[in-house]
């Protein structure tokens, strides 16, 4: 595993706390064309199109998945491809020295990139959770591809501002690949715990007892009548459970071992202390708890130093307005509270906005449903879109990705046990079978195990079940990037809707402001207003022969004279709620003098808006 | 009030802690500095164990004899000034160092032991350097994090100035009939809040002194003392408060101590010089225990400490009181949620212990006729306010007299002395008090609201209970009683304390000063360094460090220890032993706390025989995790029965952990 060492050894650049600006960074061309002749050895004969009739720029298949080296590499190929559009950095180095691809998509002709108000898109914040690596280049791939040819997409590419992080966990995403593992396994960073308290450190992993590189079940035959499974009727390859008044009766003779491995510490014990062990995705500073509490959550908030670069580079970009995470599996458009504690966290002005979102997310991802984390799923302390919603006041959805409804295209099943779909149940196999030939099933077979005798090994690999099929993987990844588009449409723009100079008592003239924001995210959240995250708007009026006598937001919706006028400060209105979503607001002036004047509305989730007039 | 520690104390010890060379604006980085000369003097040594966010090193004393590195022992770590305004502190912990040198025996009760004192903890807030300097800035509580604490798009525009250029961050007392605040009728010179329930109408404003910096109608609501590093801690972290940062332990200073301590599991306390205190009063035990969760842990965070664990802190306590210096009666809350003693104790496993060293006694002192230096009683105030002129006068004249030497000679000698080092007095009575907004908060105590009971009692014409009535009910009414201004940040109850130990000193004068935006207004009071630690004396702190240097051998010496004991060995034939032995612990601390051991913070004894090759284990397990002993004793039974062993077989039975030092049993079968 060359490339990696390479990748670690390179002094990483961080994008994190200065001020960013779309500039192509010259300072890594070196590494960009080292990772570009690594890649070129797995990259895809047959890659997909933007659509059917249209050759892109970057062709990249999207039927496969990709190890970290893949993901820089492509990371690489767009920032090369589009160098107007998109810039490469490395926010942050994982324990194992990997740096942190992330993908800044803008226009830098447009504006200011800080001026601009920002998505935020991750993945893989679980190492086995790969598909949320390729959601995001699919993200990245669609908005520079299509910039060209789809109004939609030119003017979220020309308006807003895209940061865009593939793997959250490079460590378990490569280890993932790399090493045996099931569909669940290598869910942790790499940092070396001691899981079960004996000093020594992921000592007791599984282990793939019969070098096949696979990673499987472990079952063992015993005396018939003393076990608790027996072989199933239907098929061999499927274990079942015998009721325990049943065993005897029916003969129940095998038992489960679960993951394939042995007792490596002689403790008595079998995976007990594997790889890391910890879960990323517990250690923000939202409701953190500590580990015996909520399993996973670290030593502190940020204690991870994947998780660290990314709270940094959040709280140094305030512009970021909209946050979107990919995971798997499940079908899910998950939003926050992760515990009951924090409902109020979500107040009804938000609440709609999460809702009006979610519910177009349904329609876009057909097996996907809108979820509320602690009372749809489970309780969560220290989740990543929790944080971004309480601590940060943005609008968060984590998605889940992959939905084994899908097998079968029957979106009225409620989840994968309605169809009978479970881990090892008959559907799988008829899939694995008819659809996919076999080829993700490794039948049972004996191995002689240390402390247990004679064993037998088998089961799905790890290409399954969390994550599709490879013939179903670009509709996954088409059809969430489409979510975030919609989630990024959604992210707030003011439009002047009048600007209006009356003439006022005893020679003083009367300005009324009036804008709109046409879009579901308002300006400053409901949560950030209540908990005085962020800056409220400014709204300040300014004119070099002008003296303002009063000024304050409009008191009335049906009498536009009507305002609340401010005792302090009145040229620089503090707006603390912003403008909400497909709302308006009203402002009102009562000044002296004459000549030219300027009102600038500055929000830190929307484009500045600059309106002049003349007395 | 000027006070100054003896030169031997800022010499030496302050020496040794790296922290004389202060004339310098950032003392170098460096790992380690000489030692200060002396009979001790190569147990002492100190290292940077972080560095704040201004760039100035945090550093560490570290006492300890030997070779062995410092994270492989036991110890005590100790940690002062967390509160750049806690100016006293940091000299308390040098005095005590200066006590543990001239300890003859020290290596030997250290043994292998070590003391960590981390004496500036928040060496921002601090500005060492710059103590007893009457320009640049005064230190502030926290670590000076730039903040846009009103949101209005500045950072830091609005704090407190000294707007009279005495030197001084006093208060401001303002006329205004809408104010909260009237003249305390127990002293002219304090202030209070309306009793409004009453009827009762305010008179004043009560501010920092400053002006409206930015012009937006409030006063020194942005100023810039950044993060309290006390409120920094991840147990119990406030979110979206300005003070407690922007999440757990991102302050720089914070992370240190934390780093510290989980790199250091040897460490079975700490010990927090500051406002809390486990010594006087114990923190209060756990009412809601909600067991299960991951591992078997708990569901939710405990509201206090577990009962068991609570019988350890009143040892504690026990120990400290006994010690000589009289009763430490000082209170102060303790495990405060975003606080690092929370911290230590809910988190990283470790005993918290807090110290607050010296505090002005919140109630008033009771008439006492065998005093005769206490001062008269104030002439009340009309109602409705006090003369301003006169009641700066009044004050004036009763600091005058303590200057002059009246009731306390440490205080008058020390306004002549002149060695070196910075004064803690003055700059104390300097420092901003930029722990609050523009408005002191000020709770209602129990004795400001009228109960029914004290309403009851008036309207029958019986005497009320004291705290009933308000300063217009002259006939027939005493006046409140002593708490009843305890929150004002110039009470009665302090002020009185000042007169009758201090001499007066300590307050300032309301003085008139014209203020740009008010008018005529008074400028005086108390700042909070004085109420934090400018009024403890050379004597005291001494006493102090003596006591506290004791307290932390004694805290050493009581770390657990793990012993083997009552070896059995049975033998059975053919080869056939059984093997029988006690881990104890022969400490007087328990392994670790019980919540530590059953919230899985703290690594379980691991105890392993080790069998030469052919001999076979039949019963026992390979390895035995022992998650709690208990201390004086505490105990666990480990068996092992062997096969294939024979006489003259050697075994080796270690037991290792992170909080005590390992040990190893060999057994040679007979």
């Amino acid at each position: 595993m060359s490339a990696p060492s390479l990748l670690r050894r390179a002094a990483p650049r961080c994008a994190g706390m200065s001020a960013p600006r779309l500039q192509p960074r010259l300072g890594l061309r070196t590494l960009h064309a080292l990772l570009l002749g690594l890649a070129g050895s797995w990259l895809p004969m047959a890659p997909a199109a933007a659509q059917a009739d249209r050759e892109p720029r970057v062709p990249i298949a999207w039927n496969r998945f990709y190890d970290y080296d893949g993901i820089v590499a492509l990371c690489q190929r767009l920032a090369e491809a589009y160098p107007r559009y998109c810039r490469l950095d490395f926010i942050g180095t994982s324990v194992e020295g990997r740096p942190m691809p992330l993908l800044t998509i803008g226009n830098a002709t447009t504006g200011d990139e800080a001026d601009k108000c920002a998505m935020w898109v991750d993945g893989n914040v679980h190492g086995n959770e790969v598909q949320g690596a390729e959601a995001c280049l699919y993200l990245a791939w669609t908005l520079l591809e299509r910039h060209e040819d789809l109004p939609s997409i030119r003017s979220l590419v020309d308006e807003r501002v895209f940061y865009i992080l593939p793997m959250v966990n490079p460590d378990g995403r490569q280890y993932w690949f790399d090493a045996p593992n099931t569909s669940s396994s290598s869910r942790s960073g790499k940092q070396a715990l001691d899981s079960d308290g004996d000093g020594a450190f992921d000592e007791d992993g599984p282990d793939d007892l019969d070098g096949d590189g696979e990673l499987l079940s472990m079952r063992k035959r015993v005396e018939p009548g003393t076990g608790t499974h027996r072989i199933s009727p239907d098929d061999a390859r499927i274990l079942e459970q015998v009721p325990r008044d049943k065993r005897v009766e029916w003969r129940a003779d095998y038992v489960q071992l679960g993951q394939e491995g042995y007792d490596n510490d002689g403790d008595d014990d079998v995976n007990e202390d594997g790889p890391g062990g910890y879960d990323m995705n517990r250690n923000w500073p939202a409701d953190w708890q500590p580990d015996y509490i909520q399993f996973g959550a670290g030593d502190f908030p940020f204690s991870f130093p994947e998780t660290a670069a990314i709270g940094r580079f959040l709280l140094a970009h305030p512009n970021i307005a909209a946050v979107q995470s990919f995971h798997n599996a499940g079908g899910m458009i998950l939003r926050g509270p992760g515990t009951a504690s924090r409902e109020d966290y979500y107040p009804q002005q938000d609440r709609e906005v999460y809702d009006a979102i979610a519910r177009e997310g349904e329609r876009i991802l057909p097996h996907y449903r809108s979820m509320v984390i602690y009372k749809d799923l489970y309780e969560v302390h220290g989740g990543f879109v929790n944080w971004a919603a309480e601590g940060l006041g943005i609008i968060a959805f984590t998605n889940e990705l992959w939905n084994a409804t899908q097998y079968f295209g029957d979106p009225s099943a409620a989840d994968a046990d309605d169809l009978g779909f479970g881990s090892g149940s008959e559907q799988r196999h008829v899939f694995d079978d008819r659809v996919l030939f076999g080829e993700t099933f490794v039948p049972w077979h004996e191995v002689e195990h240390p402390q247990y005798g004679t064993v037998e090994v088998g089961g799905f690999r790890k290409m399954t079940g969390r994550v599709p099929p490879p013939f179903m993987i670009e509709e996954m990844l088409h059809r969430n990037a489409a979510f975030c588009v919609f989630h990024a449409e959604q992210m707030p723009k003011l439009e002047l809707v009048w600007l209006e100079v009356e003439p006022g008592p005893g020679g003083a003239r009367i300005i009324t402001l009036e804008v709109r924001n046409e879009r579901w995210i308002p300006t400053r959240s409901a949560i950030a207003a209540q908990k005085g995250i962020g800056r409220p708007d400014l709204v300040t009026l300014s004119g070099d022969q002008l003296v303002v006598v009063a000024g304050g937001p409009g008191a009335s919706r049906f009498d536009r004279t009507a305002f609340d006028a401010v005792e302090h400060e009145p040229a620089r209105l503090r707006l603390d709620r912003g403008v909400p979503g497909h709302g308006t607001e009203r402002l009102r002036w009562v000044v002296r003098g004459s000549g030219d004047f300027s009102i600038t509305w500055d929000s830190q989730h929307a484009p500045t808006l600059r309106v002049e007039g003349s007395l | 009030m000027t006070e100054r520690l003896p030169g031997r104390l800022s010499r030496a010890a302050l020496l040794s802690l790296g922290l004389c060379a202060a004339a310098t604006a950032h003392p170098p980085l460096q790992d380690s500095t000489p030692p200060a000369p002396g009979a001790t003097s190569a147990l002492v040594s100190t290292r940077v164990i972080g560095m704040s966010l201004g760039g100035r090193p945090m550093r560490a004393v570290v006492v300890m004899a030997g070779e062995a590195p410092l994270e492989q022992r036991q110890g005590v770590l100790v940690v002062a000034t967390l509160d750049g305004l806690a100016i006293a502190d940091h000299r308390l912990v040098a005095a005590t160092l200066d006590h543990l040198r001239e300890l003859p025996d020290l290596a030997q009760r250290l043994g292998r032991r070590a003391l960590v004192l981390v004496p500036v903890a928040n060496p921002d807030g601090l500005m060492l350097e710059n103590l007893g300097s009457s320009s640049g800035p005064r230190p502030v509580a926290g670590n000076r994090r730039p903040d846009d604490a009103d949101r209005d798009g500045r950072v830091d525009e609005d704090g407190p100035s000294d707007l009279d250029g005495d030197g001084e961050i006093a208060w401001m007392r303002v006329p205004d009939g809408q104010g909260e605040w009237v003249v305390d009728e127990h002293d002219p010179r304090a202030m209070r809040k309306a009793r409004t329930t009453r009827g009762e109408r305010g008179t004043h404003r009560l501010l920092r002194e400053g002006l409206d910096n930015d012009g937006d109608g409030a006063w020194q609501e942005d100023d810039t003392s950044g993060v309290l590093l006390d409120e920094n801690f991840p147990h119990g972290w406030m979110p979206h408060r300005a003070t407690a940062g922007a999440y757990p332990l991102s302050e720089p200073e914070s992370r240190a101590l934390a780093d510290f301590v989980h790199g250091h599991p040897g460490f079975g306390a700490v010990l927090v010089i500051g406002d809390e205190d486990t010594l006087a009063s114990l923190p209060g035990v756990a009412k809601s225990v909600e067991r299960g969760g991951f591992g078997g842990g708990f569901r939710k965070a405990l509201d206090g400490v577990l009962e068991e664990d609570g019988k350890v802190f009143e040892e504690w306590k026990r120990r400290f009181q006994a010690l000589p210096g009289g009763k430490h009666e000082v209170k102060g809350e303790s495990l405060q949620p975003g606080g690092l003693l929370a911290w230590v104790y809910h988190q990283a496993g470790r005993w918290p212990i807090g110290l607050r060293p010296w505090a002005i006694p919140e109630e008033l002192p009771k008439p006492d006729a065998s005093k005769p230096e206490k001062p008269e009683p104030e002439p009340e105030p009309e109602p409705g306010g006090g003369d301003a002129g006169r009641t700066g006068e009044a004050g004036s004249e009763g600091a005058g007299a303590a200057a002059a030497g009246g009731g306390n000679e440490q205080v008058a000698a020390a306004a002549g002395e002149a060695t070196g080092g910075e004064s803690a007095a003055s700059a104390a009575s300097g420092a901003e008090d930029a722990r609050g907004s523009d408005e002191p908060v000020a709770a209602d105590a129990a004795g400001a609201v009228p109960g029914p009971a004290g309403e009851a009692a008036t309207a029958a014409g019986e005497k009320p209970e004291a705290g009933a009535a308000g300063p217009g009910d002259k006939a027939g009414a005493e006046p409140d009683g002593p708490t009843s201004d305890k929150d004002s940040p110039v009470s009665a109850a302090v002020l009185a304390w000042l007169d009758s130990q201090r001499a007066g000193a300590g307050f300032l004068p309301w003085t008139a000063f014209e203020h740009p935006e008010f008018g005529e207004v008074e400028i005086g009071g108390l700042s909070a360094a004085t109420r934090l630690s400018a009024g403890r004396l050379d004597s005291e702190q001494e006493a102090l460090a003596a006591r506290l240097g004791d307290f932390l051998l004694e805290a050493l010496a009581m770390l657990p220890v793990l012993a083997f004991e009552d070896l059995e060995i049975t033998q059975h034939g053919e080869g056939l032993y059984t093997v029988e032995v006690a881990l104890v612990n022969t400490g007087v601390l328990p392994t670790s706390s019980r919540f530590a051991a059953d919230a899985r913070l703290a690594r379980p004894v691991r105890v392993r025989a080790q069998l030469p090759p052919g001999v076979e284990r039949l019963h026992g397990p390979p390895q035995e995790l022992v998650r709690h002993l208990a201390g004086g004793g505490g105990r666990a039974e480990l068996r092992w029965v062997l096969a294939g062993a024979s006489t003259g077989t050697r075994l080796l039975i270690t037991a290792d952990a992170d909080t005590v030092d390992d040990i190893t049993l060999e057994v040679t079968l007979p």
